[in-house]
């Protein structure tokens, strides 16, 4: 596997270690539409950031753009100093770039704890072997539980997803992606659509994530981005408007104006 | 027996209890000493088991749609018939191994293009693989044998011992050890983690893809597996019978099999068992009484299995056995 890398990009940040992601005049046109235009960002080991912005900003574009669903037309992306662009979807996601998705996409008929298996198999490299029972995998199955134990699911690990209701079905969601021990974890609206009791379990669980990973987080929940980000990228049509921590985009006058609607 | 706390009980049993061994291969057993007339009939059933085998392997359980697997099954039975007829290779065994092989490279060449794309447009091209594949043994039909059947098979006795007989003692005594052999070893290849990934994918293939699954690539395993259970079904009915000919490639062969699997029950290997008996009594019972008519009592089959028993009869059975209390979680 080529671990090619782009050494300009990748300048050390501030406290001198070299950002785990950095994103560099990322561009994209569909026709005459720009949806990304020079998005340039650097994101630090275990950094919490949040993407924000109104709707049609380019955040589900960025993230596309990121995980390789969408090509850009110019730029460039490294994660840990390997060329991200140059790598296949799930190439990427072995580089240590895991994701949640907005609407859970998970293993229906198989149970808790199978869905977390088949992550974690797949990251240990036990999803080849043949000839053994998947419970004999008692490495996986060590790793599984810990995981479940994070994103507090142990007591319903040997039920089917289709029998949670939608709040731990998003902890699911989560726990897949923690299993892949990403070093980059995109958070797509991890607590969309849920009610407001489970969303607490949630919220909580991200914010407990382990320190180690770096986590975009989309929401447009601003209590929760407020509560979880140390800093915040604000996306306006496709471009970097703003970042800066939680207070001084809040205080930003140009922020204020685009959330108030009074833009266009 | 699955208890939930337990670490086997946090996996899906996809499989039967163990011991529904036991009473299966006791019924070849008993079937072979009483039904001594019909052996014929039983290595018909085994031998469609086997086929059924490899689309519940590849579609229950990895989700790859095929009304082709007549191209595997097909390539296995001419290879198993080419062997002793023109590389004076007749030992019956390695004979099959290598049907088996010739089954599971002509899944994954053509797999390379056939399973690219969605779920239609993977059961056209497997269509289209095993159309080409029957236009192919009729254009070289001196080699092939075409419609009239390759001339001149002649497999060895099994171990040196067993000469494949008339009346089909040792075909039937060969083809059921084949079956249990293929039973096992797909058992254990479901319930491995292979298997986890495998249902993995029939769940949700983009979410595989995001966990790092090289997903085109397993398919490729996949359907290889399964063509080589398929190229052992096909190799099997040429050293029982010993002959072959194009009908191998035939469409209905296909049809057939994945008629049998979707009666008996998808993702769940004792469906192709119970389909498979189900079906041939159905042909023999019905073609008797009424030889034209007998598919309308085959469709109105279907139809009930799809009106009140989704996923088959083994679904039936499962329903049965929960109620008293003998099986685990249903696998879908």
């Amino acid at each position: 596997m080529s671990t090619a890398t782009v050494s300009p990009s990748a300048a050390p940040t501030a406290d001198g270690q070299s950002p785990v992601l950095a994103v560099r005049d990322l561009c994209l046109s569909f026709g005459a539409i720009r949806v990304a235009r020079d998005i340039s960002f650097d994101l630090a080991r275990g950094e919490r950031l949040a993407l924000i912005g109104p709707n049609g900003a380019g955040k589900t574009t960025l993230i596309n753009l990121l995980t390789g669903v969408l090509k850009p037309d110019s730029g460039s992306a490294t994660l840990g100093g390997r060329d991200l662009l140059a790598l296949k979807p799930h190439q990427r996601v072995r580089a240590g770039l895991g994701r949640t998705y907005q609407i859970t996409s998970l293993f229906r008929a198989m149970t808790v704890f199978e869905n977390i298996f088949v992550a974690v198999s797949e990251r240990m490299g036990a999803s080849t072997m043949l000839w053994r029972p998947a419970w004999s995998r008692t490495d996986v199955c060590a790793e599984v539980e810990r995981i479940l134990e994070i994103v507090s699911l142990s007591d319903v690990a040997s039920e089917p997803i289709s029998d949670l209701p939608y709040g731990r079905q998003r902890l699911v969601e989560l726990g897949l992606a923690l299993a892949l021990e990403p070093k980059v974890l995109l958070l797509d609206e991890p607590a969309a659509g849920i009610p407001h009791r489970e969303a607490e379990v949630v919220q909580r669980t991200v914010d407990q994530l382990p320190d180690d990973i770096a986590i975009i987080l989309v929401e447009h929940d601003m209590d929760l981005v407020f509560r979880f980000a140390r800093e915040i990228l604000v996306l306006v049509e496709g471009a970097v408007l703003r970042r800066g921590t939680p207070d001084e985009i809040a205080a930003d006058p140009e922020v204020k104006r685009i959330y108030l609607g009074t833009s266009e | 027996m699955a208890e939930p706390n337990t670490l086997r009980g946090r996996f899906t049993q996809v499989e039967g209890p163990l011991w529904l061994l036991v009473p299966i291969y006791l019924a070849a057993v008993a079937y072979f000493y009483l039904m001594g007339n019909q052996l014929h009939l039983g290595m018909a059933v085994v031998n469609m088991i086997i086929l059924a085998l490899s689309i519940d392997f590849i579609l229950g359980f990895a989700g790859i749609n095929s009304l082709g697997q007549a191209a595997l099954s097909g390539a296995g039975a001419y290879m198993a018939g080419f062997l002793p007829v023109y590389f004076g290779w007749a030992e019956p065994i390695t004979g099959l191994l290598v049907a088996g092989l010739v089954g599971a490279v002509m899944a994954y060449v053509t797999g390379i293009i056939a399973l690219r794309g969605g779920e239609l447009t993977v059961l056209a091209m497997t269509i289209i693989v095993a159309a080409i594949l029957y236009e192919f043994a009729n254009s070289y039909q001196d080699i092939t044998g075409g419609f009239d059947g390759l001339r001149g098979i002649d497999i060895d006795r099994v171990f040196g011992l067993f000469k494949f007989d008339l009346w089909g003692r040792t075909g039937f005594v060969y083809s059921v050890c084949v079956l249990f052999v293929v039973h096992i070893a797909l058992r254990v290849i479901v319930n491995s983690p292979f298997g986890v990934m495998m249902r993995g994918l029939r769940e949700n293939p983009v979410r595989m893809r995001a966990l790092g699954t090289p997903v085109f690539h397993r398919l490729l395993i996949i359907y290889a597996i399964g063509g080589f259970v398929a190229g052992i079904a096909g190799g099997l009915q040429t050293q029982t019978h010993e002959f072959v000919s194009m009908e191998v490639f035939a469409f209905h062969v296909s049809a057939t099999a994945l008629t049998v699997v979707i009666i008996g029950g998808l993702g769940r290997l004792y469906g192709a068992f119970i389909g498979a008996v189900i079906y041939v009594v159905f042909q023999d019972v019905f073609a008797k009484m009424a030889p034209q008519y007998w598919y309308f009592w085959l469709g109105l089959l279907l139809v009930l299995v799809a009106l009140f028993a989704h996923g088959g009869v083994v679904s039936l059975i499962d329903k049965a056995a929960a109620r008293i209390g003998l099986a685990g979680r249903r696998a879908r």
